[in-house]
């Protein structure tokens, strides 16, 4: 809302100073990255980049696979197909790290991490009845038509744990 | 089998939520939000296939150097403290882009493993170090997105290699190139690149 309002006003954006407290302040909702515009272009195959197109990332977490995979490559020497690499560098993967400014956004980036697989409710109706609804129990209608893809058959038949907590969160069965 | 303990299902997220604000609310809110997925073109994985085959051919290998990986970015964050002094954590693993997809003229399941790691950092630890004080200077020093610049062509130290490295990974692997996935309507880009340039100037004047 307070960025919308500086793009309206943006002959305002020269003449008023900012400070690190008008930040914190204002963007509460907003995921934060460094990102300068210090103007520089690298002229790839086809088109030229620049810091808009960048993807936020930690640089040590790049750094690391790298280094561990020329290390490997280089010194010992053996055949790589028995190494699990740490993180790979090809194109489709990615480790994106992003900063979480200001508290008022904790609910939603929490609901947003424990959204779960994409699922589709479907509600039969039939006519004469009630409402119109045919018995409608949503988790049974969940156990019957759900459906899961052979990874996660996978990970369910290995007991994989699909949210950890660093912390045991106990809830006691008697509230006084 | 009561409804919060089916996997997957609406209570179950419901009652893991709620579990994850508990930590949230003892111990402080969120600070980082890394989200992994599975590369598909993985070298350890495209040495186990076969020729006539696709990683949908393989789900299981997938699923376990997937964990491999994801326990080694557990290690990285939490032990080795990659991106410094760490309170407390939590991630799930979901599935997402659940949908058939056409290879070889035979329809298969799509959907690689994908995991998004919230963090709850430290801070009174890192005050304590005399490094970083603000967020902003967190910022600063741990998360970018921009290019880095590269050292003098004839300088050979460590840091300078490391930082060639690093320019080259940037440039060639941490790009948004908007395809059809990430397109609506054909026009707007998804994920809202390229990053519209007044947060930039926004950026660039508090530095």
């Amino acid at each position: 809302m307070y960025l919308y309002v500086f793009f309206k006003l943006s002959t305002l954006i020269l003449t008023i100073t900012f400070t690190p407290t008008m930040l914190t302040q204002n963007t509460d909702d907003v995921l934060h990255q460094h990102r300068r515009l210090n103007g520089k272009r690298i002229l790839n195959y086809l088109e030229t980049l620049i810091n808009m197109l960048i993807v936020m990332a930690n640089s040590m977490l790049l750094l690391i696979n790298m280094l561990f995979h020329t290390i490997i490559f280089f010194f010992l020497n053996t055949d790589l197909s028995i190494f699990i690499f740490k993180y790979n560098l090809t194109l489709l993967f990615s480790i994106n790290v992003e900063l979480v400014a200001g508290d008022g956004c904790v609910k939603y980036v929490t609901k947003y991490v424990m959204k779960g697989a994409d699922m589709a409710f479907i509600r039969v109706e039939q006519e004469g009845f009630e409402g119109g609804a045919w018995r409608y129990d949503e988790f049974h209608q969940l156990r019957l038509a759900r459906y899961i893809t052979s990874m996660e058959a996978f990970l369910s038949l290995w007991g994989t744990k699909l949210v950890v907590r660093s912390h045991i969160v106990f809830i006691p069965s008697i509230f006084v | 089998m009561t409804n919060e303990h089916f996997r997957g299902s609406r209570q179950y997220y419901q009652k893991q939520y709620a579990a994850c604000m508990t930590i949230c609310r003892e111990l402080g809110s969120i600070d980082l939000l890394i989200t992994y997925t599975m590369d598909p073109a993985a070298p350890e994985l495209s040495n186990i296939l076969l020729e006539h085959q696709n990683w949908s051919d393989r789900p299981m290998e997938v699923c376990r150097i997937f964990l491999d990986k994801l326990s080694e970015l557990v290690k990285d964050i939490t032990e080795r403290e990659v991106l410094g002094p760490v309170k407390a954590w939590f991630h799930s693993l979901e599935h997402q882009k659940r949908f058939f997809i056409l290879y070889n003229n035979i329809h298969v399941f799509s959907g690689l493993p994908h995991v998004h790691f919230a963090v709850i950092l430290d801070w009174e630890n890192m005050r304590k170090s005399g490094r970083i004080t603000s967020k902003e200077e967190y910022m600063e020093q741990y998360i970018s997105a921009e290019i880095p610049d590269l050292p003098q062509p004839n300088d050979r130290t460590e840091s300078a290699v490391s930082q060639r490295l690093l320019h080259q990974i940037v440039v060639t692997k941490h790009v948004h190139t908007c395809n059809q996935h990430c397109l609506r309507d054909g026009i707007r880009c998804a994920k809202r690149f390229p990053v519209r340039i007044f947060k930039c100037i926004f950026m660039y004047f508090l530095n």
